[in-house]
């Protein structure tokens, strides 16, 4: 395990140092700073049926654009060094995995306890534990996914992926807008979002357990 | 009578050609035997076979696309050979976290962290090789950021640095835990000359003091012919000629050595 908190501890430093950080960082200040001077009256009761889903969608947005960098590890032959060396490749992935949902969860928490401050709507215990702990579950098992994803996928069927990705979320938003959903925290909800997001993890650990490293560092093209 | 003295001398003779494989075994660190690689139906290594011996330099010529980096992976146990027999250390390198604290990689990429300073890479992979010890991994980063010239630069990101800078660090990288082999991959790829003369130095200083085995894969014959004692040349996934340098010369152009050089003997296997 000394070996996963060794290459998190220098993922961190090299997440936190990097100017697409601190770009995805930028971006996040400034939707936070578009909603500061919005002149929208009643923006509480406009967002309200999304507070529930708005950290999620901000984790995934924010994870997403980190995990680029795990590509850009693939090509560079970082990941192929990294696999030379005694640690296994299912520790690469959870460290990988972790250094990046860290940061995202994070950044969520953050975001998502300053919007409701800006536009007026309560912040209450319930709300604060939904952030601390379904919000990084879920961001963790979508960020394992990806991560495991890309280190399956060559570069073009990732762009195929990414395309997926999104078109994924367009309909996923549609629907959500569509149907009424509940805004209130619910247990039955939660319940439902930790589920899903426990299974994620445990298929992912499960596939990348029995992950062919030649898999890996033949997908690069 | 006759017949048990008979089986006595076939014994000790049995034994004393078990103990020469035996000693001739430990004195070899690489085997590949009868390697056949096939990627989508395509044969990217045709039955290959080579020794390296310990403390050899050892250089795997071939064109571009003849199966160098797939023997390489195959030795490194990334990929999995479709027939044939690989022994690295006289283990299956497949999966063997063991073998690979004994053995160094420098890849054809750096694999550098680049927001990283050329301590803090170093520190990671003294980590991942089980260097636990604080004071140990500070005294070995050092003597090692001395050894390539980075001293003076090792709190500047990775990528501030040269690319001649970034390919010593990676092949401190690669030598940090003292390995018994060290595998790379154009070491000298993209380099001023002065840059390619310190780290063909590099190489031979590592060999000669730290007794380790080279094996060196490069399209930079004129440092092949300076590191390495043998060299096996790659053509179509087939070695075609394979030994000393000095032989390989004498064998296929037949000359005087000093009039011909490796490139000779490459240009004329090749063609």
């Amino acid at each position: 395990m000394s070996m996963v908190c060794a290459i998190i501890n220098m993922e961190l430093k090299e997440i936190i140092r990097n100017k697409g950080f601190l770009t995805s960082l930028s971006s996040v200040v400034m939707f936070v700073g578009l909603l500061l001077f919005s002149s929208i009256k009643d923006l509480a009761v406009i967002a309200k049926p999304f507070m529930l889903y708005l950290p999620l969608v901000i984790g995934l947005t924010v994870g997403y654009g980190l995990s680029g960098r795990l590509v850009k590890e693939k090509t560079q032959g970082v990941i192929e060094t990294l696999l030379c060396t005694p640690i296994k490749v299912w520790e690469i992935w959870l460290a990988k995995t972790l250094s990046i949902s860290i940061i995202s969860s994070l950044t969520t928490i953050i975001v998502s306890v300053i919007i409701p401050l800006l536009i007026g709507s309560p912040i209450t215990n319930l709300y604060i534990l939904y952030l601390m702990v379904v919000v990084p579950i879920f961001i963790t098992s979508a960020l394992g996914l990806l991560c495991l994803i890309y280190f399956y996928l060559g570069m073009k069927q990732i762009q195929v992926a990414n395309y997926i990705v999104f078109f994924a979320l367009f309909i996923t938003l549609f629907m959500v807008l569509k149907v009424q959903l509940s805004a209130e925290l619910t247990l039955k909800t939660v319940s439902m979002i930790v589920a899903l997001s426990i299974i994620i993890i445990l298929l992912s650990i499960y596939r990348v357990r029995y992950t062919d490293t030649e898999r890996i560092v033949t997908t690069f093209e | 009578m006759d017949s048990f003295l008979q089986l006595l001398v076939n014994s000790e003779e049995k034994n004393i050609q078990e103990d020469i494989k035996r000693c001739w075994n430990l004195n070899t660190v690489i085997e590949v035997h009868n390697l056949v690689k096939e990627f989508n139906g395509c044969k990217i290594l045709d039955n290959v076979s080579f020794n390296v011996d310990r403390g050899e330099v050892f250089g795997y010529l071939g064109p571009n696309g003849a199966g160098k980096t797939t023997t390489l992976r195959i030795l490194l146990g990334l990929i999995k050979p479709t027939s044939g027999e690989v022994f690295v250390l006289g283990e299956n390198p497949l999966d063997n976290s063991k073998l690979r604290m004994k053995i160094g990689v420098l890849l054809e990429d750096n694999g550098l962290y680049n927001s990283l300073t050329a301590y803090e890479n170093l520190d990671l992979y003294a980590r991942l090789y089980g260097l636990a010890n604080a004071v140990e991994r500070r005294r070995r980063i050092i003597e090692l950021l001395d050894f390539i010239g980075l001293y003076e630069r090792r709190d500047d990101k990775v990528g501030y640095l040269s690319r001649g800078m970034k390919r010593k660090l990676a092949i401190a990288r690669a030598i940090l835990h003292h390995p018994e082999i060290v595998f790379m991959d154009e070491p000298t790829s993209n380099l001023d000359p002065k840059t390619r003369v310190l780290i063909r130095d590099l190489i031979l200083e590592l060999a000669h003091e730290e007794k380790t085995t080279m094996f060196i894969i490069s399209h930079n014959l004129n440092d092949v012919e300076k590191v390495c004692s043998s060299v096996a040349i790659l053509v179509n996934g087939r070695i075609i000629a394979r030994g000393p340098i000095d032989e390989l010369k004498k064998q296929i152009i037949g000359r005087e050595l000093a009039e011909v050089s490796l490139e000779d003997v490459y240009m004329k296997i090749v063609r």
